[in-house]
């Protein structure tokens, strides 16, 4: 996982994959580099090829911690497959997303 | 069919492709198995969406068996197995941990929830989902149809190993959802206190592995041989199929031609009408050896696919399991029936006994004794013998209509009427009279009725006055071997409120035998019996000519009625009185 930090944005990417394996730990890593002079989360999707449902947590809690600061979380470019599995569980209603 | 072939490996066979993987209940050997089953299916030439989707199932089923592994099993083994052929692909993941309960209904879980959406995962992506609780581990079985899955063999016989696909699927589905069916039923009946609560939790059981919406159970009446619903589950009360005659049909053609019965809509099935009539069912008869002992009926009321032939093994199964639950019950009530039945006996024994005389009033130059002997179902015989007040002896023998408990209660309160009456009037057809009128009330409300002998032996003018009130004739035997007969004049007591009743009076001169019986001695039942109460008078008369003692008469026959060895237990009481008065110290013996 690479972060940059863009005026208030925090640009995430390079992640390969948001699974009950990987979640806990990336959530703890954009958690902590999430600084309070940051308001803003986005989650830049090449290269992620897999969201399981543990995954899905993972973004609901990147979005709840940007509303919080009064900014939002935005999902990048996100993968055919990986837009299935939002718009399965019907998230790709309440996320913003951009590209593709 | 089953397949074992070495772990993480690919099995080609003729019609299809298998593909196995076992590891440890990880998270991270989750993905391992997930990415391995999604490089087999690329191989298989699946497409990327396909080969997607399945990753995601075997992930999303594979982190549900870790999770929920409390118990700390992680690390045992994880067994992923793969199907694929025709347009399906099958999967099963095996889990040896905790395991959970399946929903009845999955749904998301509110938007702002970071949990919770696995199961739907599944649900939604699968076209068939099996989850299986088990003692020996639990299985999730998954079914997709494929549209893009290449023949594999030049397109031929593609039919028929969809067919060899369907019944490998059915065997292996059938196989553990039997197991952990069985399972989970025979742990909850332990607990079933009857028929009817097993019979519901059958029900229960079985609509949720078959997936039908609504089922009866019917049992045949062990007494009247009717068929008779002991359970039933969501069948609505009334405008519903199972409420018509076409469903009481199918339990009865099923038990007659001892063959499931298919309920199927469409053409074949054009007989199906009546209100809210299934889309799908059967009708399962099963029995006890070649005994029917009943029919349980489930149905889909939506969906019109036939049972598969893993279900019908399930509810063949359970349903043999359950009838042998229901033998065992019906025996053990049958034998707390017999030991009721056996303790009101001994109860009814004992108050037959108490009504009998301690012993028989002596009067010089008579001789009296009496026998009662209860048949195996005890029933109201007794006879009575005591000094009268003003002088005589009185004797009385009186059979009551029934057996059992009821019977000698009848018994008691005929014995306490007859000696009240004995010491408010001088005859026995006056004393007869009176204890019918006591009586009356009490014996017409309990349908029941008495046959009555009242005597009167007055050894001081040497008669003796009898009052019959339907009961056999009671017999007497001269000396001189001329038999009398005191025949029931009266009505028995108890089928009229002012009952007429006349007497007999008859002389009873030295050596003459007096016999009063009840008909235990001429019950043709028993083959030792005489066959009529003219016989009895024959044998009294060839009997009682010597003069002998009363104890003498009864000895005699006593041997009478005991001499057929063969005999069958008594089916009636025999109870008889003896009185006979001794021969003249003159004549010569």
């Amino acid at each position: 996982m690479k972060t940059e930090v863009h005026n208030t944005i925090l640009q995430v990417s390079e992640v390969q994959e948001l699974t009950a394996g990987t979640a806990n730990e990336l959530k703890e890593e954009v958690r902590l580099r999430f600084v309070p002079e940051l308001t803003d989360i986005e989650l830049h999707c090449e290269g992620l090829e897999f969201v399981d449902s543990s995954g899905l947590g993972t973004l609901i809690s990147m979005q709840k911690l940007a509303v919080l600061r009064g900014g939002s979380f935005r999902i990048i470019n996100p993968s055919p497959s990986v837009m299935q599995v939002l718009e399965l569980t019907q998230l790709h209603r309440i996320f913003t997303i951009i590209g593709n | 069919m089953t397949i074992n072939p070495p772990a993480n490996s690919i099995c080609g066979a003729q019609d299809m492709a298998a593909w196995c993987w076992t590891g440890s209940g990880t998270l991270v050997s989750v993905r391992e198995a997930a990415i391995g089953a999604r490089g087999f299916l690329e191989r298989l030439g699946m497409s990327k969406d396909e080969c997607s989707k399945w990753e995601l199932l075997l992930t999303e089923a594979g982190n549900n068996a870790v999770i929920h592994d409390v118990e700390g099993c992680r690390g045992e083994a994880l067994e992923v197995h793969l199907l694929a052929g025709g347009h399906r692909i099958l999967a099963r993941v095996i889990d040896h941990g905790e395991g959970f309960d399946w929903p009845v209904s999955v749904e998301l879980p509110d938007p702002s929830k970071e949990s919770g959406r696995g199961l739907y995962l599944i649900q939604t992506l699968s076209d068939v989902v099996d989850y299986q609780r088990g003692a020996s581990g639990n299985t999730l079985i998954m079914e997709r149809q494929c549209e893009t899955f290449p023949d594999l063999h030049g397109g031929q016989a593609s039919s028929e190993l969809e067919e060899t696909l369907d019944e490998m699927t059915e065997e292996l589905a059938g196989c553990y959802e039997s197991l952990s069916a069985l399972f989970r039923f025979t742990e909850e009946s332990r607990t079933d206190g009857s028929i009817e609560e097993m019979g519901l939790n059958l029900l229960r059981s079985l609509a949720a592995v078959t997936g039908s919406d609504c089922g009866v159970l019917c049992l045949l009446s062990p007494d009247t041989g009717e068929l008779k619903r002991v359970a039933s589950l969501a069948v609505p009360t009334e405008d519903h199929w199972f409420s018509t005659p076409e469903s009481e049909e199918i339990e009865r053609t099923a038990l007659r031609s001892r063959k499931d019965q298919w309920i199927a809509s469409g053409p074949d099935a054009a007989f199906l009408s009546g209100a809210n009539p299934p889309a799908s069912g059967l009708a399962h008869p099963f029995f006890d050896n070649d005994e029917p002992v009943g029919v349980l009926t489930l149905a889909r009321l939506h969906r019109a696919d036939p049972l598969r032939a893993g279900e019908v093994n399930v509810i063949r199964t359970l349903s043999e399991f359950f009838m042998q639950r229901v033998m065992s019950f019906r025996f053990q009530k049958s034998l707390i029936e017999t030991q009721l039945n056996r303790r009101e006996l001994e109860l009814a024994a004992g108050i037959q006994k108490s009504l009998l005389p301690m012993s028989m009033p002596s009067v010089p130059g008579f001789s009296a004794v009496g026998h009662c002997e209860s048949a195996l179902a005890v029933g109201g015989d007794f006879y009575d013998a005591f000094h009268r007040e003003n002088g005589g002896v009185i004797f009385a023998i009186a059979d009551v209509m029934g057996k059992g408990v009821g019977a000698s209660m009848v018994a008691a309160i005929t014995r306490a009427a007859i000696r009240s009456a004995v010491a408010h009037f001088e005859t026995p057809a006056e004393m007869l009279k009176h204890a019918g009128g006591l009586l009356f009330d009490d014996l017409d409300r309990l349908e029941m009725f008495v046959t009555v002998v009242i005597g009167l032996v007055d050894p001081e003018r040497g008669v003796v006055e009898i009052a019959n009130a339907g009961h056999c004739p009671v017999l007497l035997a001269g000396a001189d071997g001329v038999i009398l007969s005191a025949e029931p004049l009266g009505v028995p007591i108890g089928l009229e409120p002012d009952p007429e009743i006349t007497q007999s009076s008859f002389p009873m001169a030295e050596g003459s035998c007096l016999l009063a019986f009840t008909d235990g001695l001429i019950d043709p039942r028993a083959s030792r019996n005489f066959e009529s109460p003219e016989a009895v008078a024959e044998w009294l008369k060839a009997n009682a000519a010597n003069g002998p003692t009363a104890e003498e008469v009864k000895e005699a026959l006593l041997d009478r009625l005991r001499d057929d060895s063969d005999a069958a237990p008594l089916s009636d009481d025999q109870t008889f009185l003896v009185i006979a008065r001794d021969p003249s110290p003159l004549e010569p013996n």
